[in-house]
């Protein structure tokens, strides 16, 4: 999909102000974040809820973007951080998932048209990270998976869940212990 | 470490699609429905244009407000602010009693220009019609002498155009879009001719 001039040079917070007198400007901000967030949100909680998040994510977005910082000219840090909420409300959904991998090794998602993750090797790999990513509280999780899934900085995960960049810091590092933990030994280290 | 085997992990889950978004994009629509309805101005022209065909009269659009105004700023920068894609002649002639040579197009609907390219450009923000990615606003000239600053208004900083440079603009319309158009803006370099635009429909993206 190509973008508009328009789309890619005014930058989120412009479009979130615009917004405000003009509200159907805040489908570009769809357009422009809803497939990764899709994505995250996707591998996450399976494709089945998917689409029901980034729309919650979005309405609450749409709803809350008069207290919109406008100092911040890149949304996805306040996006995420929305869609992190409604995730956290559908906690269960995210365990049962890791849950059915760990059965079937198989994540929904990527049982049609893409590569199943179905090399030993991948498995070794990500059958303990489903287990121990079932296993962290839902504070550390959503750090983790934002840095590693959303890539986002600290900083902006810090802005995203409204938590000073310290605890961001201690949460990472509490998770990725558990993680390491989990992880076979690598041979050769 | 840890972080690099997560992120390797379930990374053929595809970004959602056009299709897989379309209910979150209609609920957001639907959502969203504004308490009264604005009148953007190609829709303007629109309702313009079907009066003056049912009375068979020229084409005038009482908007109250002018088509476009340039506005030269104390900095030297030139703010251009467009309501409707009207006069594009007129918007050229402003423009270059502002110090700024212009190329502006005004496209119909769903349209861009059959010519590809239609003049060499200073740099890589122009391949020929669309755009490109994101993340090169810093590095490229096209960028910087032209900076978008909202829907409407488009800076203009002279002190990144070299003599002889022409800014081209190409407005199409979107109505059924969130923005009233697309918006191209680019450098030609100097001594490049730039074609002028005869519009065929744009390929569906």
């Amino acid at each position: 999909m190509t973008l508009a001039r328009e789309d890619v040079h005014v930058d989120d917070a412009v479009l979130i102000e615009r917004s405000l007198t003009e509200p159907e400007v805040f489908a570009v901000l769809f357009d422009r974040y809803a497939p990764l967030l899709h994505r995250y949100v996707t591998r996450r909680l399976g494709p089945g809820e998917a689409e029901d998040v980034v729309a919650d994510t979005f309405l609450a977005a749409f709803q809350r973007r008069g207290a919109y910082d406008r100092g911040r000219p890149d949304a996805r840090p306040w996006l995420y951080g929305i869609a992190s909420n409604v995730i956290g409300k559908r906690r269960r959904t995210e365990t049962s998932l890791y849950r059915a991998y760990l059965r079937t090794g198989v994540h929904p998602a990527q049982t049609a048209n893409t590569q199943v993750e179905d090399g030993v090797n991948t498995l070794a790999v990500n059958l303990p990270l489903a287990r121990a990513l079932l296993k962290l509280k839902q504070v550390d999780r959503d750090v983790l998976l934002l840095v590693a899934w959303a890539e986002l900085s600290y900083q902006e995960i810090a802005d995203a869940l409204a938590i000073p960049l310290g605890t961001v810091g201690s949460r990472l590092n509490r998770a990725r212990a558990q993680i390491r933990e989990a992880l076979p030994p690598r041979t050769g280290e | 470490m840890t972080v690099n085997e997560l992120k390797s992990m379930w990374a053929t889950v595809r970004p959602g699609t056009e299709e897989d978004l379309a209910g979150a994009r209609r609920r957001l629509m639907n959502g969203m429905r504004p308490r009264r309805r604005f009148a953007t101005a190609p829709r303007m022209l629109v309702a313009a244009g079907a009066a003056a065909a049912v009375v068979a009269t020229p084409l005038i659009v009482a908007t109250g407000t002018p088509a476009y105004a340039v506005t030269t700023n104390p900095d030297g920068t030139i703010t251009l602010a467009v309501n409707e894609l009207r006069d594009p002649d007129a918007l050229e002639a402003d423009l270059r009693a502002a110090g700024v040579a212009a190329d502006v197009t005004f496209l119909p609907t769903d349209t861009w220009c059959a010519e590809t390219p239609r003049f060499d450009s200073v740099d890589a923000a122009y391949n020929g019609n669309e755009v490109l990615t994101r993340g090169k606003e810093k590095e490229w000239r096209s960028f910087q002498a032209t900076r978008i600053l909202s829907l409407r208004e488009l800076k203009i900083s002279p002190e990144h155009i070299r003599p002889g440079e022409t800014v081209v603009l190409e407005y199409s319309e979107t109505p059924a879009g969130p923005a009233p158009w697309r918006l191209g803006t680019w450098l030609a370099k100097a001594g490049s001719t730039v074609k002028s635009c005869t519009p065929v429909p744009r390929p569906a993206s």
